[in-house]
């Protein structure tokens, strides 16, 4: 019953902002710098918060920013100190934050606002219309109902979500280079999939699919541009 | 788009860059034939004839090494090359370390790029034949000393079998345990050989706060990999960017567009990508009055805001160290044409008259960043001096407001109003620095004059001139008489934050100063009647003044002053009515 709606996209939007934002470079990673703008895997960190089930995934298809970005920096007392899950689970161990304490900087994004653009992909067992899960998600929206709080990049930074206005996006062209697209945590290691993150107009387009971080045997390209979508 | 901007730089300025290689001092030559047989019996001094006492500095084939033994190729310490230790080494480790050594060496000649070498075959030859051990050793050779191999007088490591021999072995080396990884490189965005770890690295003396060599891109702790990874497993850079991100930022921090104040936490290098002579924060560093006046006159070119052409792109990078660690404490990549239009507002935003007919309206960043530290007197302290009291970033934080057109951080207009009244010293460089906090980067309509603002309605502003006003008829009614302890001395102060108890001090005390003052210079006395008179008829009847105000009327009150101070001295100019820039302190 759900076949005939399964191809078919159903676009889905959502408001997000808050006073703060970090979605950290992979390279910058330790003393933190951020990227410009919200991240695609951020963006679907935001949607699950909100709204998630085993029978759909989410698929970021832009990202509009709607604040000037602005940036400020912050120096935190932080832990290298960490318990194995077992530990954690069992409650035996006592974490030493003071001997393992250590200061990181971090550059982080001062009162940011964005206009998330995604699309439900359902999976093979879903057994409703995707119309049915996009209208509850939407539903979740006007009421301000999530699962989780959803965060701008780390939990630190909280973010605040309502259904979409018409606020324009800011007049920005920049190149941010290679930005992550999705993990795949099924593979063993995780393995990655990036993009060239490109913002014109304000606007950030993700493409479908990102470019696997290993080449592929049959298809190893010598260079990325990544496919939109 | 940092890493790609440093590899662009090192790419482009530094094209002759061989990969994996470092400048090094060398103090000796050890000089071969094409038969591996040393030329003479001893090492060929090397002397920098513009460095006395000092060995040439050569770019050799170096990679970072740390407590381990890690040998160069060709040209490397002297415990590494010939075996020779001292008073300072162990000989079981200077053995380890010349074995390393002669063992790279045979690498070299026995792979597939110095098969056909005849320099490698030579070096390999002087060793397997136990030449080495036989070479005379001069007294004032010490174990850390460097010395380079050359055959035929060719420095061996120039060979043309040394760049893909030595790539391939960095590659080993730093490809981690498991060998090195083929992937996605994050900053060129091509499938090449992935590093485990950055190669080389920042020397410390050129990060600000650093305790050692640094690095920019690392993971060593579990915590801030991803999945709980150290290394770069998750941050993939191949052999040929992360050597090139290293050559690039050494190359651009110890560039002559770099700057890193004593006593300030942070570095400060800039670029500018394309053809062009433009050096923006030389302008803004030093701000020499023809300078701005022909920047400012040539700055509006009509082209909108929105919209600026981006043929030239304005690069800055600020950075700070923590331990052995680069922190980004800034990073700006705007066009050219963008950063000009934000020091134009940055100059018209810092406009301010001089307490001196002769004095400068617009003043060099390093000058504002000094004035927020201690005024002794006659000098503010120095950059990193003892006791400066000055924030350790200030001069970052206005170099970034300026370039980015954004506000000056509240704390550094509270540190300033602060130093102001323990200092009990305003002069024009402060005053300058007030108007750019109440102004730079806002959005808000209010006006901040450069001059005297006699119809600001603003009772805090009004309350600065009144005083200034008071101040200078005590002191025009002294005529020069020596006072232990002035009216401004007393009260400004405490004036800064609660004007009232000062004014209405100082209106009371006035009565005498003018009568005192009709004597001498009538003329003088019915001025500044008419000048208080105005003054007081702003400052609203029925609110009055402030018994406590805000940073923003502080900041308010003290421009007020300078303002009244200024406009006195220009106005009628008199050895008697100016009391300079240290009128609060005399």
């Amino acid at each position: 019953m759900a076949t005939t709606m399964r191809d078919e996209p159903v676009p889905v939007a959502v408001q997000v902002w808050g006073p703060g934002a970090l979605f950290t470079r992979p390279e910058l990673k330790v003393e933190r710098v951020s990227y410009p703008v919200m991240t695609p895997s951020a963006a679907v960190g935001v949607l699950e918060a909100i709204f998630w089930k085993p029978e759909m995934r989410w698929r970021v298809k832009r990202i509009e920013v709607l604040r000037p970005i602005e940036q400020f920096t912050q120096r935190r007392n932080e832990t290298t100190e960490l318990a194995s899950l077992a530990d954690a689970v069992s409650g035996r161990r006592r974490l030493d934050t003071v001997a393992h304490r250590v200061q990181r900087n971090a550059v982080c994004l001062r009162d940011v606002a964005y206009r998330i653009h995604a699309q439900i992909d359902l999976a093979e067992h879903a057994d409703k219309p995707v119309t049915a899960y996009r209208d509850q998600f939407r539903r979740r929206v006007a009421k301000g109902r999530c699962f989780t709080q959803p965060y701008l990049g780390t939990r630190e930074f909280s973010a605040y979500f309502g259904e979409p206005d018409d606020q324009q996006p800011i007049k920005r062209d920049e190149d941010f280079g290679l930005m992550l697209h999705s993990v795949d945590h099924g593979s063993d290691p995780v393995s990655f999939t990036w993009f060239d993150a490109r913002l014109r107009g304000g606007v950030l387009k993700v493409p479908d699919r990102g470019i696997p971080g290993r080449p592929r045997i049959d298809t190893e390209p010598d260079s990325v541009g990544g496919s939109e979508g | 788009m940092l890493l790609q901007r440093l590899v662009e730089y090192s790419d482009t300025r530094l094209g002759h860059a061989r990969p994996f290689h470092r400048e090094r001092e060398f103090r000796w030559r050890l000089d071969l034939d094409l038969d591996g047989r040393p030329l003479s019996g001893e090492l060929a001094p090397l002397v920098d004839e513009q460095r006395r006492n000092r060995g040439l500095v050569l770019t050799v084939p170096a990679v970072v090494r740390t407590v381990g033994v890690a040998a160069n190729l060709a040209a490397d310490d002297a415990q590494y090359v010939l075996g020779w230790g001292d008073d300072t080494t162990k000989p079981a480790r200077v053995a380890q370390c010349h074995n390393a050594f002669v063992g790279l060496i045979e690498k070299w000649a026995t792979s597939d790029d110095g098969r056909d070498d005849e320099i490698a075959q030579a070096v390999a030859k002087f060793y397997r034949s136990g030449l080495a051990s036989g070479l005379a050793r001069p007294d004032e050779v010490t174990s850390k000393q460097g010395i380079v191999i050359a055959v035929n007088g060719e420095l061996a490591c120039r060979s043309d079998s040394v760049v893909a021999f030595w790539t391939a072995e960095v590659a080993s080396r730093k490809g981690g345990k498991t060998g090195s990884r083929h992937g996605l490189c994050l900053v060129c965005g091509k499938y090449r050989e992935l590093v485990e770890t950055v190669p080389g690295k920042v020397p410390g003396r050129l990060v600000p706060g650093a305790s050692n060599d640094t690095a920019l891109v690392s993971v060593n702790e579990r915590v801030f990999g991803y999945d709980l990874t150290t290394g770069l497993e998750n941050t993939p850079i191949c052999f040929r960017c992360g050597d090139a991100v290293s050559t690039g930022l050494v190359a651009v921090l110890s560039s002559p567009h770099s700057i890193a104040p004593r006593g300030q936490n942070t570095r400060t290098s800039w670029w500018i990508i394309g053809e062009t002579d433009d050096d923006p924060i030389a302008l803004l560093d030093k701000a020499d009055p023809d300078d701005v006046a022909t920047f400012l006159a040539t700055i509006h070119t009509g082209v909108p805001d929105d919209d600026p052409p981006d043929m030239e792109v304005f690069c800055s990078l600020s950075i700070a160290g923590n331990v052995a660690r680069i922190m980004v404490r800034d990073w700006i990549e705007m066009p050219l044409i963008k950063v000009k239009r934000n020091i134009a507002a940055w100059f018209h935003n810092q406009e301010i008259a001089s307490a001196w007919p002769t004095g400068r309206r617009h003043h060099p960043l390093w000058r504002l960043a000094l004035a927020t530290g201690r005024w002794y007197g006659n000098r503010y302290a120095d950059f990193g001096a003892s006791g400066e009291a000055r924030p350790h970033n200030v001069y970052q934080q206005l170099l970034s407001a300026a370039l980015r057109k954004t506000a000056i951080p509240p704390v550094v207009l509270a540190h300033l109003v602060n130093r102001i009244r323990n200092d009990g010293h305003l002069d024009d460089t402060r005053a300058a620095l007030l108007r750019l906090a109440l102004t730079h980067g806002k959005t808000t309509k209010e006006t901040v004059m450069p001059d005297l603002d006699p119809g600001n309605t603003d009772t805090a502003y009004q309350a600065g001139r009144a005083f200034a006003l008071l101040e200078q008829i005590q002191n025009a009614a002294g005529s020069g008489e020596r006072v232990n302890t002035t009216y401004g001395d007393r009260f400004f102060g405490g004036a800064i934050t609660n004007p009232r108890a000062a004014l209405v001090a100082g209106s009371r005390n006035a009565k005498a100063w003018q009568k005192k003052l009709r004597r001498t210079k009538p003329g003088l006395a019915v001025y500044f009647d008419k000048q208080l008179d105005e003054v007081f008829a702003l400052i609203p009847e029925g609110k009055g003044l402030p018994a406590a105000m805000n940073l923003r009327q502080q900041a308010q009150f003290l421009l007020g002053y300078h303002h009244q101070r200024g406009h006195r001295a220009s106005s009628t100019a008199g050895p008697e009515t100016n009391s300079g820039d240290t009128a609060a302190t005399a």
